[in-house]
């Protein structure tokens, strides 16, 4: 995981993670992901983690983590290139997740700039959905 | 009378000739197609959303009106049209989904009052707007749905 006292920004090409913990978020029939996994709610920024100086054990830890919290299943995750998500208007920024606050996530980004508008946002999440990897089912 | 030349045959089978043969003509039976399995899928997610809360990150309920109009949308669904899938977003709004490919899809957001958020992708087209839902589906969006799902 990053160093949380020298936390760059988020390159372009950085591999970035959606972890799915909503059956609904996935298309059983062939693994793809659905729009309603980048769907924001409420703040119109969405909760991503990065790959950057991670390893795969961190990155599921993370997910383990996150689905334990919300008392959920880890379904697995999705993986979308920076640049995938980061065309007008969104734009990705570091927030990494230190103590007291948990889980703890130095990694933690949002993409942010999503606009209020309902089916603005849908074509913005159907367009990262159609970006973003199949689901990678946990270890 | 109608007089044949050549070989007849009826279902396969010759008819010697001279054979003389009633015939009744009866328009083609509509074949019926059944959206229970969008019913069940409605009513599935509408039980495991209908409490605040339920992706235990804060989403709002899915309200009984939200199922109420979103069953006759369903109902009111012309014959012929594939069904949809059926999701839940975090803003207690049901999604319909008609998916071809990742880059050629149709979602539709239904809210409580009845208005519908659709937005689409058919390769390099990515139409959306919004319109209402009043006892019938939208012309705007059975066009869409038309699109996403003819070959």
């Amino acid at each position: 995981m990053m160093d949380p006292n020298h936390i760059p920004p988020v390159a372009d090409d950085e591999l970035l993670t959606r972890f799915i913990t909503q059956a609904k978020q996935f298309r059983p029939g062939d693994q793809t992901v659905k729009p309603d996994l980048f769907i924001p709610f409420r703040l119109t920024q969405l909760s991503v983690t990065r790959h950057r100086a991670a390893t795969a054990e961190e990155l599921w830890g993370i997910g383990r983590e996150v689905a334990a919290l919300r008392q959920q299943t880890l379904y697995g995750r999705s993986e979308i290139r920076a640049s995938d998500c980061a065309s007008c208007p969104l734009s990705i920024v570091p927030d990494p997740i230190l103590p007291p606050d948990a889980p703890y996530n130095p990694n933690h980004a949002n993409i942010i700039g999503f606009p209020s508008a309902k089916p603005d946002q849908e074509a913005l999440a159907i367009k990262i959905a159609h970006k973003a990897s199949n689901r990678i089912p946990p270890p | 009378m109608v007089q044949a030349e050549g070989e007849v045959r009826v279902v396969g089978v010759p008819l010697a000739p001279g054979t003389e043969v009633d015939v009744t003509i009866s328009p083609k039976e509509e074949p019926t197609f059944s959206k229970q399995p969008a019913y069940d899928e409605l009513e599935e997610v509408y039980r495991q959303c209908r409490a605040g809360g339920w992706d235990a990150h804060g989403a709002e309920p899915v309200e009984a009106e939200t199922l109420r109009i979103v069953r006759r949308s369903l109902e009111a669904l012309p014959p012929g049209y594939p069904l949809p899938s059926v999701g839940a977003e975090p803003d207690g709004q049901i999604t319909l989904e008609w998916y071809r490919a990742t880059d050629w899809l149709l979602t539709v957001s239904v809210s409580r009052e009845g208005t519908l958020y659709y937005a689409a992708l058919l390769g390099e087209e990515d139409p959306r707007g919004t319109c209402r839902f009043e006892g019938e589906v939208p012309e705007t969006i059975l066009y869409w749905i038309r699109r996403v799902s003819m070959p």
